[in-house]
C-alpha cells in the first residue's frame, strides 16, 4: 500500500491511461441528467470488468457518471460554440479514468457504431444489448425507418426516398419511406387555354384514384375491388372528404364549361336559328296579307309586326341567360360526386379513354340542365325555330365550342419559347395527356343513346337518375382483362404488359422529334429485368424547335423513375439542321424501366456506341494535350481553343475503331493539370457498321 | 423491382439527430429528379413531415405537409424590399390546388406584363373600386350577349333580330338593358313641341328629328 502510494503521483495523465469499455444505462436510471436538469455532459455507464452484470450487486441508478468528452470540433460552449453530445441508453462507449485506478471517475471518449446484429429489445439485463428509444424518443417507422445502426452500407439509416408513395410501395414497402405524399401528383398550372378546364378536370380525376388508393390501400396489399360502400369508420371518412373536395373543385370547373356551351348555345345556336325563323315568319305572313290585301305596305307592315311580337319573348331568352348558367351550375354538384364515387369503385387504373367518358358524363349533365332550364322559355319562340333543338345542336356541336377560343378582334397568339401546363411535383414538367374533345362528346353521345334505350325499358337507372348516361366506369366488370362495352374496350385494370418506353418530346412549337430510350445497367433477367435509361437514340430531329423541347421518359406501368434527359437544337440559322434536335443527352439515368427487345425492323440486334457529345460548358484553360476517355477506355478527338476552352468532343469512328457496346451510363473524363470547368455529356448512337481497323494511310496527294 | 447496380454509396454522408431530423448528402437512392445532392428531412408530430433540398435532376425543392410561412422585412422600411420571387429564365407560377384560393393584398398591387395578360374566371370576375375605373385603351371590345355594357348588335337579341323589319330602336330598347341611354332620347318630340309653338309644320320637323334620334343613337 504503502509503495502503492510512494510509486503513484495520483495526479491525471502520470499513473498511465487506465481504459475501459462499458455500456450505457438504461433511460431510467439517467434520471434528470437527460430530462433538462442535467449538470455537465454525462451518463451513467456500466463498466465491464469494473461493475457486476446484475443490478442485485450494484443497480443502474448506483453507477458512476461518465464525463463526455467532445471532440475539437463541436464546441465547450465558450462563445456559444457548442453540439448536443449523442449518446443513447445502450450505446457501448469506450474511455478511461481520470483516476486512473481508483476508477471513480470514467470519462467517454468514443462510442462504438451499431450493427444490424445488434439485438434492439427492450432493456432485460446489464451488457445485453437493449434500443436506445427512450420513453420520450420514439420512432413507429411510419415516416422514417426505425433503425438504430450506423454502418457502412446501403441499408443503414436510410432515407426518405424522393418518389411517389406508389412507387415507393413497389420498391420495397418495408424498406422505403417517401420524403413527400406530395411527390409525384400533377398539378396542372393556371391557363386560360379553352381546354385547360379540361385537363384540370382530368387531372383531378386521376389524382382521386390515386388519393383513394394510397388511403385504402396504403403498402398495396389490399384488394382494390372492395366497394367504398364496406369502407367504415376513418377510412370512410378520409375517403368522402377527399371525394367532397375533388367534387367541389370540378364542379368549380365545370362552370367555366357550362358559360362556354351556354355562350355558345345562343350565339352559334339559338341566334341564327331564331333569326332565320324570324325571317321565314315575315316572308310568310308578308305573303299572306298580300295575297289578302293585294297591298305591299300592308304586307310589309304585318310582317314586321309579327316579327316584332317576338321581342319579348326573345328578350325574355336573353335576361336568362345568365340564369341559364347558374341554374345549371347549381344543379351539377351532386351528379359530380356520383360520378366519382362510381369511378372509384370500379376503375382500377386511370386511362384516357375513362377521363374522356368522365367528362362525356359531365357534358350530359350540361346539356341535359341546358335543355331542362330552357326548354320553357323556348314555347314563346317556338314558331319561328323551325329545326332547331336545344340537345341536338349541343351534342352536335359541344366538341367544337369547348375547344374554340371566343373570337375578340385581333387575339393575340402567345408564342412562348418552352412551355409545359402540368407538372409532377418533384420530378419536373409533364406532357399533358392529349384531350380529345371528339373522343369527350363521341363518349358523352354513345352513352347517352346507350341510357335512352335502357330508361325504355328499366325505369330507374341508379346513377344519378340515370341522366348523365351509361358508362363504363359505373361499371363494376370495367377493371376485368378484356372488357368491352357498346362504348368500345376502355379496360380499366392494372396494365396487362409493362413493356414499353415512352420518350415524350413537347412544350415548345417544334415538332416531329422522335426519340427511342436505350436501356443499360440492366438487373434481373427475362420479363423482370429493368434496367436504366443510359442514352436516347434520337430517331428524328423533327422541325420547328424555336427551344429546346422538354424530354419526359415514361414507362407503361409507371414503375420506372428518375430517367431526366435533356434536349440540344441547333440555333444555327445556316446550319442544315437549324431548329431541329441535334442530341439527347441523360441527367440521371433512373431505374427500374422495364427492357424493351433492342433490334432493328430486320431483326437485327441493336447495339449502341459512344455519339456525339454535348458540352454544356466549355470551360477554361485547357491544353491542347488534354485528353477526354469513357470509363470503357475509348479515347475522343478533342478540340481546344486558344482561349483553352473545350469547343468539339468527338467520338471514336465505330465503322474503323473496335469499341465495346455501351452498357452502361457513360462517363467522360477529362485528364488535365490547368483545365476547369468544362461540362461535357455523352450521347450514345447506333454502332456503325465496322469494315476494320485502318492498317496504312495511304497519302495519294504527294 | 430492383435497384440499378453499381451504386455511389462512398459519397454519402449523413447525420442524424433522432428521428426527427437529419441532413443526408450524396445519398445514390434514386428518386423522380434524380439522386439526392443534399435533403434536410424533417419529421413531427401528426406524421407531419418537411424536406429541403436538391436532386441531382436539378431541382431543388421544400416540402411541407402543413403551411410553410415565408415572412420577411420585419425590421425592413417602407419602401425596400421584403422578399422577392425571381425566375432567372423560364416560367413562374402560382398554384393553389385542390379548391385553395390565391389571396394578393397590399397597398397598391402592380400587375406588368410585357405583352398580354390574361384573367380567366370560370364563373364570375368582379372588378369593383371606390372610385373609379378607367379602361385605358385605343380599343375596347366585347363579345358579351347580355348586360348593360352589350352593344346592340352584338346582344343576343340583336343577332337574332338583326336584317329583320324590327326598328333598331325597338330593338336597342329592348335587349341593351337601356343603360346606354341616348342623349337623343326625346329630341323629336322635344323638337315637335318646340314646332308647333313656333307655328311650324311640327309633323314633319318631328318626323326628321326622330330619324335624325335614330341614327344619333345608333352612333352609341
Amino acid at each position: 500500500m504503502i509503495e502503492e502510494s510512494i510509486i503513484k503521483s495520483n495526479f491525471i495523465g502520470r499513473d498511465g491511461y487506465v481504459w475501459w469499455i462499458g455500456q450505457v444505462a438504461p433511460e431510467k436510471s439517467q434520471g434528470a441528467q437527460i430530462n433538462g436538469s442535467g449538470w455537465g455532459n454525462r451518463r451513467k455507464v456500466r463498466i465491464m470488468g469494473y461493475h457486476p452484470q446484475n443490478t442485485v450487486e450494484l443497480p443502474d441508478e448506483d453507477l458512476p457518471w461518465a464525463t463526455v468528452l467532445l471532440p475539437t470540433t463541436a464546441g465547450s460552449g465558450k462563445g456559444n460554440k457548442a453540439t448536443t453530445i449523442s449518446i443513447s441508453p445502450g450505446d457501448n462507449v469506450m474511455g478511461f479514468f481520470a483516476d486512473g485506478d481508483d476508477a471513480q471517475q470514467p470519462i467517454i471518449t468514443g462510442v462504438f457504431g451499431n450493427t444490424l446484429y445488434s439485438p434492439n429489445g427492450e432493456y432485460e439485463k446489464p451488457f445485453q444489448p437493449f434500443t436506445g428509444y427512450t420513453s420520450k424518443i420514439k420512432n413507429d417507422g411510419s415516416i422514417v425507418i426505425a433503425d438504430e445502426t450506423n454502418e457502412e452500407n446501403s441499408l443503414s439509416q436510410k432515407s426518405p426516398r424522393h418518389v411517389s408513395t406508389d412507387i415507393a410501395n413497389k420498391i420495397n414497402t418495408e424498406t422505403e419511406r417517401v420524403a413527400s405524399v406530395a411527390e409525384g401528383k400533377t398539378v396542372v398550372f393556371g391557363s386560360s387555354s379553352p381546354t385547360s378546364k379540361i385537363s384540370k378536370i382530368t387531372s383531378e380525376v386521376e389524382g382521386l384514384v390515386s388519393d383513394i388508393k394510397a388511403i385504402r390501400n396504403p403498402l398495396g396489399e389490399i384488394s382494390d375491388k372492395i366497394p367504398l360502400s364496406k369502407e367504415v369508420g376513418s377510412i370512410k371518412g378520409l375517403i368522402d372528404s377527399k371525394i367532397d373536395g375533388v367534387s367541389s373543385k370540378i364542379t368549380g370547373l365545370s362552370n367555366g364549361l357550362i358559360g362556354d356551351m351556354t355562350g355558345a348555345l345562343y350565339k352559334d345556336g339559338m341566334a341564327p336559328a331564331l333569326n332565320g325563323g324570324l325571317k321565314t315568319l315575315y316572308n310568310g305572313v308578308f305573303a299572306t296579307t298580300f295575297a289578302a290585301t293585294k297591298s305591299r305596305a300592308r304586307a310589309k307592315q304585318a310582317g314586321a309586326a309579327a316579327q316584332a311580337a317576338m321581342l319579348l319573348p326573345v328578350q325574355a331568352i336573353q335576361q336568362f341567360l345568365p340564369c341559364a348558367v347558374q341554374n345549371v351550375a347549381n344543379s351539377i354538384g351532386d351528379s359530380i360526386k356520383s360520378l366519382l364515387k362510381g369511378l372509384i369503385d370500379n376503375v382500377t387504373n386511370f386511362v384516357s379513354c375513362i377521363g374522356e367518358q368522365f367528362i362525356g358524363g359531365i357534358m350530359n349533365k350540361i346539356i341535359g340542365g341546358l335543355t331542362n332550364v330552357l326548354g320553357p322559355l323556348m314555347g314563346g319562340v317556338s314558331n319561328i325555330l323551325g329545326g332547331f333543338s336545344l340537345g341536338g345542336f349541343l351534342r352536335s356541336k359541344a366538341a367544337g365550342l369547348i375547344a374554340i377560343e371566343k373570337a375578340l378582334k385581333c387575339r393575340p397568339t402567345f408564342n412562348y419559347d418552352a412551355s409545359s401546363n402540368e407538372w409532377v411535383i418533384g420530378k419536373g414538367p409533364k406532357s399533358a395527356v392529349g384531350v380529345s374533345v371528339d373522343a369527350i362528346m363521341e363518349a358523352a353521345n354513345a352513352a347517352d343513346a346507350l341510357t335512352k334505350g335502357l330508361v325504355d325499358k328499366i325505369q330507374d337507372l341508379s346513377i344519378a337518375g340515370g341522366s348523365l348516361g351509361m358508362f363504363d366506369f359505373l361499371n363494376p366488370s370495367v377493371s376485368s382483362p378484356g372488357f368491352s362495352s357498346g362504348l368500345g374496350k376502355c379496360y380499366a385494370g392494372p396494365p396487362l404488359s409493362c413493356a414499353g418506353i415512352k420518350v415524350n418530346i413537347f412544350g415548345t412549337n417544334g415538332k416531329g422529334g422522335i426519340g427511342k430510350a436505350i436501356v443499360g445497367a440492366i438487373v434481373g433477367q427475362g420479363n423482370l429485368a429493368t434496367g436504366s435509361i443510359i442514352g436516347v437514340d434520337l430517331v428524328s430531329g423533327g422541325s420547328g424547335y424555336n427551344a429546346a423541347p422538354f424530354i419526359e421518359i415514361t414507362d407503361e406501368c409507371s414503375n420506372g423513375y428518375g430517367a431526366i434527359a435533356k434536349a440540344v437544337v441547333d440555333f444555327d440559322e445556316d446550319s442544315p439542321t437549324y431548329q431541329q434536335i441535334t442530341d439527347i443527352y441523360i441527367v440521371s439515368e433512373g431505374e427500374n424501366y422495364p427492357v424493351p427487345e433492342t433490334e432493328t425492323e430486320t431483326g437485327e440486334d441493336i447495339d449502341y456506341v459512344p455519339g456525339p457529345v454535348v458540352i454544356l460548358d466549355p470551360g477554361v484553360k485547357y491544353d491542347p494535350d488534354d485528353k477526354v476517355t469513357d470509363n470503357d477506355g475509348n479515347e475522343y478527338t478533342t478540340y481546344i481553343d486558344d482561349n483553352g476552352r473545350i469547343i468539339n468532343v468527338i467520338p471514336p469512328d465505330s465503322s474503323i475503331a473496335s469499341m465495346k457496346q455501351v452498357l452502361n451510363l457513360p462517363e467522360l473524363i477529362i485528364s488535365t493539370k490547368t483545365g476547369r470547368g468544362a461540362v461535357l455529356k455523352p450521347t450514345l448512337r447506333r454502332r456503325d457498321t465496322y469494315q476494320g481497323e485502318i492498317k496504312q494511310v495511304i497519302d495519294c496527294v504527294s | 423491382m430492383a435497384e440499378r447496380p453499381d451504386q455511389n454509396w462512398q459519397n454519402r454522408e449523413y447525420v442524424n439527430f433522432g428521428p426527427g431530423f437529419r441532413i443526408d448528402t450524396g445519398n445514390p437512392q434514386m428518386g423522380l429528379n434524380g439522386t439526392t445532392v443534399y435533403d434536410l428531412f424533417g419529421s413531427g408530430a401528426d406524421n407531419n413531415t418537411s424536406s429541403l433540398g436538391m436532386t441531382n435532376g436539378g431541382l431543388y425543392h421544400i416540402y411541407n405537409d402543413q403551411c410553410i410561412d415565408i415572412v420577411g422585412g420585419a425590421k425592413a422600411k417602407d419602401g425596400e424590399c421584403c422578399i422577392n420571387i425571381i425566375g432567372k429564365n423560364g416560367d413562374v407560377t402560382i398554384t393553389a390546388m385542390a379548391n385553395g384560393q390565391v389571396k394578393i393584398t397590399g397597398k397598391n398591387i402592380t400587375i406588368d406584363a410585357d405583352e398580354d395578360i390574361k384573367i380567366d374566371a370560370g364563373k364570375k370576375m368582379t372588378l369593383k373600386a371606390s372610385n373609379e375605373i378607367e379602361l385605358d385603351t385605343p380599343v375596347l371590345n366585347t363579345t358579351a350577349m347580355a348586360g348593360n355594357l352589350a352593344p346592340r348588335d352584338v346582344t343576343f337579341g340583336g343577332l337574332v333580330f338583326s336584317g329583320t323589319e324590327v326598328g333598331t330602336p325597338e330593338i336597342a330598347k329592348s335587349f341593351t338593358g337601356g343603360s346606354f341611354k341616348s342623349p337623343f332620347k326625346d329630341m323629336a318630340s322635344s323638337m315637335g313641341k318646340m314646332a308647333a309653338n313656333s307655328g311650324i309644320n311640327a309633323a314633319s320637323i318631328e318626323s326628321a328629328a326622330s330619324s335624325l334620334e335614330d341614327k344619333l343613337g345608333g352612333l352609341l
